[in-house]
């Protein structure tokens, strides 16, 4: 019987162990080998091991530090932008009502545009010269600006694109979030007279501490790998302004040609992904958490049907 | 009483301003491409707000004309398609070996979903020359399998909790009936199995379709590239005709947007189910 399921083991996991390693987790251990040689990508020229000389030198580079400064951009426009709007769009539809539906599709469009597609659509709206943007700031009296061709603004400019995207899909996520709150906290708030702001503060948003750390991690993680975006919007420009970790990784690889110095820039990008998802799951996992867990054992028969 | 009332109305009517003013916001760069789309150069710049003159399908015939965005928006269709074909088997073949708890079923599992956490920016360097080693650079079956592979770990961690609510009854009857594991799996608990696959399905859809770095890594023969590339190719054009490229843009977003109005339903449990476990 058990050399049966290791030998079904096998058959069933033969081809998913072969394609994710060899195609995702290799290319992964690959990019920390290659981070300590020094290897110009043809296939026939030696790697030369040089130990971490790739992540001083990384560390010394203003331009690195600056595109790590630039995905602190991302990350403050995403709580101070992204966060609000999507939570206060998403109180407002998370009824399910006909106009609600209408107005959830509409809000969730820019989400699935494709990165190019919409990265176009924003560039030409932003162009100095007859761009949509200005024009419409001029009704207002503002004299027209180079938005994208401003060093210090630019990758502000690019972040607000970004988080016109993923307004829409926190949105959704905060919805679930909010339709998850148990309804019979809600009812009783009402039965007690709480009005519609005091049940917002007291009962919604205590309950939504899950959804809340899924954003937080998703929204910070997700700042240090931008790439999308700035390639089609600016690709890194004017200079080097508004270039990101993984904007410079392709660079140094695909247009100088130094594989060893940015695999280190992902190397990096792992670590630091992984160690924000983690930092912060850490220390958004309250009590609260450990009494789920026990709770678990205790009603562990009943937990088989539990999950949705 | 009156003041309440007043209140109450405020309220209202300040909802219905912020939710009207975000479907503007939300909606207006592509009604903008739209009335842009059938303007030529000299009218986008003059007026960009006014009705074109006359609708005329110039631009389209422009964008059309040079294959290269049917080409790439085709090419986006059949790497999607057959990603999505190669996800749904991978998912359906962990997830059942999860169910019948083969040796090591937690720790393969975590294997499996790791890489809902690793960037995949990462992994570019090394896979570039990976794809020139294995010498499937411009070739289809190298670029499902890293559409796949990369996209794997969702598609897993939405499959295994789906067939966890199947009743394990149903396999043990089978068992019975003389079935092997694959009849199981694929007659018996695939057909249970539609709506998180039609799930699965659309997510991985939204992410192929659109995608633009693993082609412009994996793939620089110009017919074979996908449509954020071709698209792509119209702004990098000398002479950027505004007019075409964005009747461009708006050919391209076109099947998204059909996509997204027949399947709302699919999207959005997908999402939702992806956001349980960031």
């Amino acid at each position: 019987m058990k050399k049966r399921k290791a030998g079904i083991g096998i058959a069933l996991l033969a081809l998913p162990v072969l394609v994710y390693s060899v195609f995702f987790i290799y290319p992964i251990v690959y990019t920390v080998y290659l981070s300590m040689m020094k290897w110009n990508g043809m296939a026939n020229v030696k790697k030369v091991f040089i130990g971490f000389q790739n992540y001083v030198t990384l560390f010394s580079q203003s331009v690195f530090r600056h595109s790590l400064g630039n995905a602190v951009v991302f990350m403050v426009v995403s709580l101070v932008v992204i966060f609000p709007i999507s939570f206060l769009l998403a109180l407002l539809v998370s009824r399910r009502t006909k106009i609600n539906s209408f107005l959830r599709t509409a809000y969730y469009i820019p989400t699935l545009l494709p990165m190019a597609a919409t990265g176009m659509m924003w560039m030409f709206m932003l162009a100095y010269n007859g761009g949509a943007v200005n024009e419409i700031l001029g009704l207002f009296g503002i004299s027209p600006h180079d938005w994208l061709g401003d060093t210090k603004m630019a990758i502000w400019i690019v972040a607000l694109v970004n988080s016109w995207m993923y307004i829409g899909s926190n949105m959704l996520i905060f919805v679930t979030g909010i339709t998850n709150v148990p309804s019979d906290i809600v009812e009783a708030a009402i039965v007690d007279g709480a009005g519609p702001l005091q049940r917002i503060v007291h009962i919604t948003i205590p309950n939504m501490k899950e959804t809340f750390k899924v954003f937080l991690t998703s929204a910070i993680a997700g700042s240090v790998k931008v790439f999308d975006i700035i390639y089609v919007m600016t690709d890194g420009g004017p200079g080097t302004a508004t270039d990101v970790p993984a904007t410079l990784m392709y660079d140094q690889a695909f247009l100088s040609s130094r594989f060893g110095y940015a695999s280190s820039i992902g190397v990096f990008i792992i670590f630091l992904s992984l160690l924000i998802t983690f930092t912060l799951n850490f220390f958004l996992d309250e009590k609260e958490e450990t009494g789920k867990r026990k709770g678990r054992r205790h009603r562990g028969r009943t937990e088989a049907g539990g999950r949705v | 009483m009156n003041q309440d009332r007043i209140k109450k109305v405020t309220g209202k009517g300040l909802k219905v301003f912020f939710a009207l003013i975000w479907v503007g916001i939300s909606l207006f760069p592509l009604l903008f491409s739209v009335l842009s789309s059938f303007k030529n150069n000299t009218s986008i710049y003059a007026a960009p707000f006014s009705l074109p003159e006359r609708f005329s399908g110039e631009n389209y015939v422009y964008a059309l004309d040079n294959t290269i965005l049917l080409r790439g928006m085709w090419n986006s269709l059949v790497y999607s398609v057959l990603s999505i074909a190669l996800i749904i088997l991978m998912a359906l073949l962990i997830s059942y070996a999860y169910r019948i708890r083969v040796k090591g079923y937690r720790a393969i599992f975590l294997f499996f979903i790791a890489g809902m956490a690793l960037p995949i920016h990462a992994m570019l360097v090394p896979l570039a020359s990976i794809i020139n080693q294995l010498n499937l650079r411009n070739t289809l079956i190298g670029v499902v399998c890293v559409y796949a592979a990369t996209n794997l770990s969702l598609a897993v961690f939405l499959a295994t909790g789906y067939m966890k609510g199947i009743s394990t009854e149903l396999d043990e009857a089978a068992v019975m009936d003389g079935g092997g594991h694959f009849r199981i799996l694929f007659q018996i608990l695939l057909p249970l199995m539609k709506p998180v696959i039609s799930t699965i399905s659309i997510m991985t859809f939204l992410k192929v379709y659109n995608d633009l770095i693993f082609s412009m890594l994996l793939i620089n023969d110009k017919g074979k590239a996908t449509m954020s590339v071709a698209l792509m190719a119209f702004k990098s054009e000398y002479d950027i005709n505004y007019g075409g490229t964005f009747a461009a843009i708006c050919v391209s977003v076109l099947p998204i947007i059909v996509v997204y109005i027949i399947f709302q339903k699919q999207i959005e449990a997908g999402l939702a189910a992806g956001s349980v476990k960031g």
